[in-house]
């Protein structure tokens, strides 16, 4: 049995129950509550206690560092199984009144743990769902699909699952609709969110570094004629004609033989034909670059942000402010308090933890070390004090209600239990001072109370999962600390390689500047560029002289394009339920017919004429 | 849509150039100092001009009698007479002028007021955008036209008396300068500005133009009247844009280029000695220009599949040959980042199997042997099990857990491997959740 099991045996109160293990599921708040009337053993006991607390206090940090869960805990744990095995059943006999039971049963359970959702069972309850349709069983997955909705209410995944249950049903409008739904409900999950933005900007630089390649080879069909032209001419003054074509051809394809060549073969195009180009060009050209040598540093700062996102840890605090149970839960908070022990913000979102877990004692010791580094600290100082009101330690509880009530005299929590205590203990000078005040604050509030027989529960505050941005703050700063050792050296290794190459791409455009004679291409009648330029994005535009636009041109159906590769360039999603890439294709495919129809119609509309 | 100015210098050209090159439709009113005239464009094209204060007689009516189809005085009666609608109406009705006579002096006429109004020198315009009454049978007036012709009463104006087209080669002379091109559609202003601008259709005629075809063939070339060509050619070569290419035949003939040399030589011909007659002259430039025709054709080509190549390679590189890394980091010295970001790739991705294998693992109980049975129940895709390089993600399973780790051709890759332990999860871990001692005693208390 674990110190906290024995701890939590002690302090039930003897008028309740003689046998102190409680019943599974039943948490040690629940034992807490009930009779005020101390007994002589108890009093003893809780003596005992005290000194077992003070013990814990100076053996805090081993105790702290783990995330031991009493029998209670377990047992309520071991009773969710059991519920999920009872729900699996009764769905592979189809039998939807059980299911519903169990799932009833895995929702109270879950409650009594402070949790409202239970991810893990709603993935295992779509997979299920989805296989039972693949089986031809529809209608089971139906109402299996909606016990998973209830389970975790909101998630994108069970949207995403109706959808694929609606195309094997041949509902094609209700699969769309969910399969948008589903999107729109990314949302609601910060992670899926998260990391799609992400995602989002790991494709805008990939849109606009191909985009800015692309662009080069169109520089490279107007102008490259007279580029090689160019070339030839110079050669022509030491050679046969027909050698210095060959040679100039020679000249403009000699990267090929450099190692990276796909590489290095745009850059040198875009050095020689800047010649050639409009200075917009030259400026649309120079904003491509100044995006790939800034990408590197974007995406190394993304990189910090997506290992923090995908990390347990993360999910753990994202998951106690959702109020979700999910199995590694409790793991997670360890690899937590592994990284951010001493931080103020995770002891009390794992106090916050603990005392809904009902392990009162861990969730005292956390406070306590909690307000050693945080003094000012309304919730803790409140949970303290509840603690200490349902432990009877009457001086104690009025201590810390009154310090939190000092802090943030607009809370109500720590005036109602305030006044709790003193009308339980028939102070009703000092209760009806503290009802005056909370009357004061809240009028509805009392009236609500006075309408409902008075509160008679003390109230807990869980501040800690409000904490989340500065654990995810504190987070971010371990990994930027971890991943900065030799960072310094490897970011000089990848900036002097860039700095000589813009160096010698400035020294060659600057040669081709004063020598070269910046001859314009030839567009005659009978070029072909000008027949197939309005079926190439960004060639006429170029051709125009309107450099902007040819690259706005370019990036729409480029982006387009890359859009079913997102998941791809960046970072795949920790889908509950694989959507596919269906949807995005579909997408991209509608998109480009949008696309290739507005550019059609515009150029209709201009070959018209019509203002 | 509309624009307004003062006439000062060569606001009202630039107008109308931009009019033109913009292809507009509307009415340009110019408010002069002795008269208010107003001119009809319709796609670019003057369709007809009025001008206010103008009487019959000093007008339309002088043009009829300079063109000799009815006499002055014939011209004061019609003036006179109480005519039922127009005097236009009233000369074709009477018969008095054949209608195809009348329609051309209209545009003689309309091309008279725009002379007029190009010597202007002080007064407001206004152009108004829309729609414009305008008679088919009458020929349209191109602005270029009205320019050509005018030019030898304008000449300040357009920067000299604008000659007919020659067979003259002409080669383009930038020397580092980019005028500004009129966008055909940029309908926003009719103001020019000042600095040096082209119209598209002298831009396309200066990229056109190579030092080697006659200024004349590009009439047909580029499918434009002779006006409009002699008008584009005037304004490039007032703008020094362009040269003239004598030295082709002064240098076959006497001080023969290098370049020139070279072309010559390769086709066998000695240029310093050919100097003696036009006819040789003419056939070995037909052989240079032919050559150098199929030369330009082949550095096209090869200029387009050039582009077309880089192109394609780089769409399939990044749609298909998970290159996707390189993309982002794509020079030598970034294999540390591409490692790197493909490592958090996979990373990303084994979090996704992750879930699914777990998952599995709370439907049946343990981790499957292989993803085979993932596959089965749709947990997973055969594209989840491969990263955006097509690296294979391998699974093995373990006791209480698996280990997923990236492999080519079915050899560890050894950069990013993943241990999972199941001991802790509650739902996967039996032990988490095992009590010591469940037959341990109860302890009572005496109350």
């Amino acid at each position: 049995m674990d110190r906290e099991d024995t701890v939590s045996a002690l302090i039930v109160p003897s008028s309740q129950n003689h046998i102190l293990r409680p019943p599974a599921g039943q948490t040690m708040r629940t034992f807490a509550r009930g009779g005020r009337c101390m007994t002589t053993a108890t009093f003893l006991l809780l003596v005992l206690l005290v000194g077992a607390s003070a013990s814990f206090a100076q053996q805090a940090t081993p105790i702290l560092e783990s995330m031991p869960l009493t029998v209670p805990v377990k047992n309520t744990l071991a009773s969710l199984q059991e519920n999920w095995l009872q729900w699996d059943s009764s769905f592979l006999r189809g039998d939807e009144e059980g299911a519903r039971m169990a799932t009833e049963d895995l929702l109270r359970v879950a409650s009594e743990l402070g949790m409202s959702r239970l991810p893990d069972l709603c993935f295992a309850i779509l997979a299920r769902a989805s296989e039972a349709a693949a089986g031809g069983q529809t209608q089971r997955a139906r109402w299996a699909l909606e016990m998973a909705e209830s389970l975790d209410p909101g998630r994108p995944e069970t949207s995403m699952a109706v959808a694929s249950v609606a195309r094997r049903q041949g509902h094609y409008i209700e699969m769309t609709l969910e399969q948008m739904r589903g999107y729109l409900r990314l949302a609601g999950e910060p992670v899926l969110l998260r990391l799609s933005l992400e995602n989002l900007l790991v494709w805008l630089l990939a849109s606009v570094i191909l985009c800015g390649v692309l662009f080069v080879s169109l520089q490279l069909a107007a102008y490259g004629s007279s580029l090689i032209e160019d070339l030839a001419e110079l050669g022509c003054r030491v050679m046969p004609v027909p050698s210095a074509y060959l040679v100039a051809l020679v000249v403009v394809i000699l990267p090929i033989l450099v190692p990276s060549a796909w590489i290095a073969i745009p850059f040198y195009w875009a050095v020689l034909l800047a010649r050639y180009s409009w200075p917009r060009e030259r400026f649309v050209l120079a904003g491509v670059l100044a995006v790939l040598v800034a990408t590197p540093f974007l995406l190394e700062a993304q990189a910090r942000r997506v290992r923090v996102e995908i990390s347990g840890p993360l999910r753990a605090v994202r998951s106690l402010h959702q109020g979700r149970l999910y199995g590694a839960l409790f793991k997670d908070i360890e690899s937590l308090r592994e990284k951010l022990g001493d931080q103020p913000a995770v002891l009390e979102l794992v106090g916050d933890l603990q005392q809904h877990l009902g392990q009162a004692e861990y969730a005292r010791l956390l406070y306590e070390d909690l307000l050693r580094s945080e003094a000012v600290n309304i919730g803790a100082h409140n949970n303290l004090g509840v603690y200490y009101l349902q432990r009877h330690e009457m001086a104690k509880a009025i201590e810390h209600f009154e310090r939190a009530a000092s802090f943030d005299p607009d809370r109500l929590e720590p005036p109602h239990n305030l006044y709790l205590l003193y009308r339980d203990y028939l102070a009703f000078e000092e209760a009806e001072g503290i009802l005056a005040h909370i009357r004061s604050l809240a009028p509805d509030q009392v009236a609500a109370w006075v309408r409902d027989g008075g509160p008679d529960a003390p109230l807990l505050m869980r501040e800690g999962s409000g904490r989340l941005p500065e654990i995810r703050a504190g987070l971010l700063a371990a990994e930027a600390a971890s991943s900065d050792e030799g960072a310094m050296a490897a970011r000089s290794s990848r900036i002097s390689p860039l700095i000589i190459f813009a160096v010698l791409a400035i020294a060659l455009f600057l040669l081709l500047l004063r020598y070269g004679s910046g001859r314009l291409f030839r567009v005659t009648g009978a070029d072909g560029l000008q027949r197939v330029a309005p079926w190439i994005p960004g060639l006429s535009s170029l051709l125009a002289g309107h450099s902007v636009r040819a690259f706005a041109a370019l990036f729409v159906p480029v982006s387009i394009i890359l859009l079913p590769q997102m998941t791809d360039l960046g970072y795949r999603l920790p889908w509950g339920f694989d959507p596919g890439v269906s949807a995005a294709w579909l997408v991209c495919v509608l998109l480009l017919v949008l696309y290739v129809a507005a550019r059609w119609l515009v150029k209709r509309t201009r070959s018209m004429n019509v203002v | 849509m509309w624009s307004r100015g003062t006439i000062s210098g060569d606001a009202v050209l630039r107008v109308l150039v931009q009019v033109s090159a913009q292809s507009s439709t509307g009415t340009l009113t110019v408010q002069g100092a002795e008269d208010v005239l107003a001119v009809r464009f319709r796609q670019g094209e003057v369709v007809g001009a009025d001008a206010l204060k103008e009487s019959f007689e000093r007008g339309f009516g002088a043009v009829l009698v300079e063109e000799e189809l009815i006499s002055p005085r014939q011209v004061v009666e019609v003036a006179e007479a109480d005519v039922q609608g127009t005097v236009y109406d009233h000369l074709l009705n009477t018969g008095l002028v054949a209608s195809d006579d009348l329609y051309r002096c209209l545009r003689e006429h309309s091309y008279r007021l725009l002379l007029r109004l190009l010597v202007w020198s002080s007064g407001e315009f206004q152009f108004y955008e829309g729609e414009v009454s305008w008679n088919r049978s009458v020929q349209p007036l191109s602005v270029e036209e009205i320019l050509v012709r005018a030019s030898p009463k304008i000449e300040s104006l357009v920067g000299g008396r604008i000659g007919p087209l020659t067979d003259e080669v002409l080669r383009p002379v930038l020397q580092g300068r980019a005028p500004r091109v009129l966008s055909w559609d940029e309908s926003s202003s009719v103001n020019v500005g000042e600095g040096e601008w082209l119209t598209p259709l002298e831009d396309a005629l200066l990229r056109s133009l190579d030092g080697l075809t006659p200024a004349l063939d590009f009439k047909d070339t580029l499918g434009i009247d002779e006006f409009r060509l002699r008008f584009a050619l005037h304004r490039l070569r007032s703008a020094g844009l362009v040269e003239r290419v004598d030295d082709l035949a002064h240098g076959l003939d006497t001080e023969t280029s290098a370049p020139d040399q070279a072309e010559a030589a390769a086709e066998g011909v000695d240029p310093g000695s050919s100097g003696s007659g036009s006819a040789k002259f003419s056939q070995r430039l037909a052989r240079v220009k032919e050559l150098s025709s199929l030369l330009s054709d082949l550095s096209r080509g090869f200029s387009y599949i050039l582009a077309a190549g880089l192109a394609v390679l780089l769409l399939v590189m990044v749609l298909w040959g998970g290159s996707s890394s390189y993309l982002h980091h794509p020079f030598p010295w970034q294999e540390s980042s591409r490692q790197s970001l493909d490592n958090l790739r996979a990373t990303a991705s084994y979090r996704d199997i992750s879930g699914k294998l777990q998952t599995y693992h709370v439907l049946f109980g343990t981790f499957p042997l292989d993803f085979d049975p993932l596959m089965e129940t749709g947990l997973v895709s055969e594209r989840t099990l491969r990263d955006a390089r097509g690296r294979e993600i391998a699974f093995e399973s373990l006791e209480q857990g698996y280990v997923l780790e990236l492999r080519v051709l079915g050899e560890a890759t050894g950069t990013n491997r993943l241990r999972f332990d199941a001991k802790g999860d509650f739902l996967l871990d039996p032990e988490r959740t095992r009590v010591e001692d469940e037959n341990e005693q109860p302890l009572f208390v005496i109350d």
